[in-house]
């Protein structure tokens, strides 16, 4: 093992993978200068709760900080707030910020994350049309909140479907839109689609596919009244959510000779780029997955904060743990979503419990080829971390699915001889 | 303080909670290696029931995000928990509990 890493890291990006690997450089021995530069003005902060708890409350931000600002005076990290990085001079190893400034490195930890895609619908910019992403966003919309009577939600994904759930448990009518057949159909498919599908229902909510939106339409004040769809149907909305996805933020890494994945910073598992001394975690990058042969992306709370350990251990000459799977949750109403793995299209679709009970626990269990890739389970935390340790093995899917079959005794069976 | 005796408690197997009420409040309770531990039954992230989740190496793991507390003196061992859980003396005489809360 190397000693303890010197020399400057810069982290652009304060955010809960910036914040991370700040500590956990800090942590794990680096005794250089640690400076850590974010575009926001505040300090770094957790983005989960934005679409839930924090929407529904007058939750402080200060609840939100990954730490408080006397963690980073104790552990010596320079903090570079409201000033973004505007270039990337690998050569030189330096970064330009919007201040004018020019931070040399030794080594690099982009994790600058990724901002909202902003489709150009027409009328986008109406008041009354809001993107979640920033606490200034959740801000802006929570202002909005008391009094409001209907709400139209562009976007059935994880951010979509927590808005509209959200909303719904405040009291809002809400209608929400999607171009796909179902709530949250690319991450989960259509089987259990269907089950989301009936915890919105069931709740008032009126959900629209298959259809695109053409318009966002203003009243007298100019302010948003309407959605208009492409078939010519108007929803009436008080006020709009638009979440329809992201984009990493790399436009200022475009003119660099870094190695971008459709948009995304790729990396190895470690968080390597190919740029020497450069390192990148969290939603702005896609991860080489030797199993999938292909960069993924993994945008979730837990990644960001797994990607920017191994950073820091990368820097720092530290032992690598063993590679944690990719997980994420999502609450809506009192239902809770928990995913652990990584799966495709390709995979069947083992259950245990029954998707027509919308409101009872289930265990969905992705394979490939006879090997367990993922595990999804609603209300079932202590059996989802059960079959975890299974991931990557041959499975029996009948002891999968049979509910009596406790998931700490099922052993992997070894594959079959051919 | 106030010390409580929990009336008909069965001690859960290694590993597994049980809920108790004591004096209002709905507490989870696991027993580890002959001694008791008591909790608040509300993670304090998202106030998910920790008595559905389980306990590993020392910690209670919220089965809904997966935070872990140590049950011995309710500190965040892993989030997405920032604050600690409040913990109660816990105690198990011939099988019977005994649980202090403030009054």
């Amino acid at each position: 093992m190397s000693a303890p890493a010197a020399g400057t890291a810069v982290i652009v990006g304060a955010s809960l993978a910036g914040a991370t690997a700040a500590f956990a450089l800090r942590e794990r021995g680096f005794d250089g200068e640690i400076v850590l530069v974010g575009a926001e003005p505040g300090l770094p902060y957790e983005r989960p709760a934005l679409s839930k708890g924090y929407l529904a409350s007058d939750m402080p931000t200060d609840k939100l900080l990954v730490r408080d600002a006397d963690a980073y005076t104790e552990h010596q990290i320079t903090l570079r707030l409201g000033d973004a990085a505007t270039a990337l001079d690998a050569e030189r190893r330096s970064v330009s910020l919007a201040s004018g400034d020019v931070l040399p490195y030794t080594h690099l930890v982009i994790g600058t994350g990724a901002s909202n895609a902003r489709p150009p619908i027409p009328g986008i910019d109406l008041p009354g049309v809001h993107q979640l992403r920033t606490t200034a966003d959740a801000d802006s919309l929570r202002a909005e909140l008391p009094g409001l009577r209907n709400a139209v939600v562009v976007g059935q994904g994880f951010i979509g479907c927590e808005i509209a759930a959200t909303l719904t448990t405040l009291g809002v009518a809400v209608t929400a839109v999607d171009a796909v057949p179902g709530p949250l159909w690319g991450p989960l498919g259509p089987q259990l689609s269907g089950l989301v599908r009936r915890w919105h229902t069931d709740r008032g909510v009126r959900l629209v596919n298959d259809i695109t939106v053409s318009a966002f339409l203003p009243d007298d004040a100019s302010r948003v009244r309407a959605v208009e769809l492409a078939d010519g149907r108007r929803l009436d909305a008080d006020l709009v959510v638009v979440g329809v996805g992201v984009r990493p933020a790399t436009r200022w890494l475009q003119d660099t000779a870094l190695h971008l994945v459709r948009g995304a910073i790729g990396v190895d598992r470690d968080g390597r780029t190919n740029l020497p001394g450069v390192y990148a975690a969290g939603d702005v990058t896609a991860t080489w997955d030797d199993e999938l042969d292909r960069h993924v992306r993994h945008e979730h709370w837990a990644s960001a904060i797994d990607q920017a350990q191994r950073v820091a251990n990368a820097i720092t000459g530290t032992p690598q743990p063993d590679a944690v799977l990719p997980s994420f949750w999502s609450d809506q109403y009192d239902r809770s979503l928990q995913y652990v793995g990584s799966h495709d299209a390709d995979c069947d679709i083992v259950l245990r419990g029954d998707p027509n009970q919308p409101d009872a626990p289930l265990l969905a269990f992705f394979l490939r080829a006879g090997r367990l890739a993922a595990v999804l389970g609603v209300d079932s935390g202590k059996d989802l971390r059960r079959a975890q340790r299974l991931v990557g093995q041959q499975v029996n899917p009948a002891s999968l699915s049979d509910p009596t079959v406790d998931l700490r005794r099922l052993v992997p069976v070894a594959p079959a001889a051919h | 303080m106030s010390t409580h005796h929990v009336p008909g408690f069965t001690a859960p197997a290694s590993g597994d909670l049980t809920t108790v009420e004591v004096a209002g409040r709905r507490l989870a309770v696991t027993v580890d290696d002959g001694q008791a531990y008591a909790f608040d039954d509300a993670c304090t992230h998202a106030q998910c029931s920790l008595s559905g989740g389980e306990v590993e190496d020392g910690a209670v793991i919220c089965p809904c995000h997966f935070a872990a507390f140590d049950i011995s003196t309710g500190q965040v061992r892993t989030g997405p928990a920032k604050d600690a859980l409040r913990c109660y003396r816990a105690q198990l005489l011939d099988g019977a509990l005994t649980v202090e809360v403030p009054q």
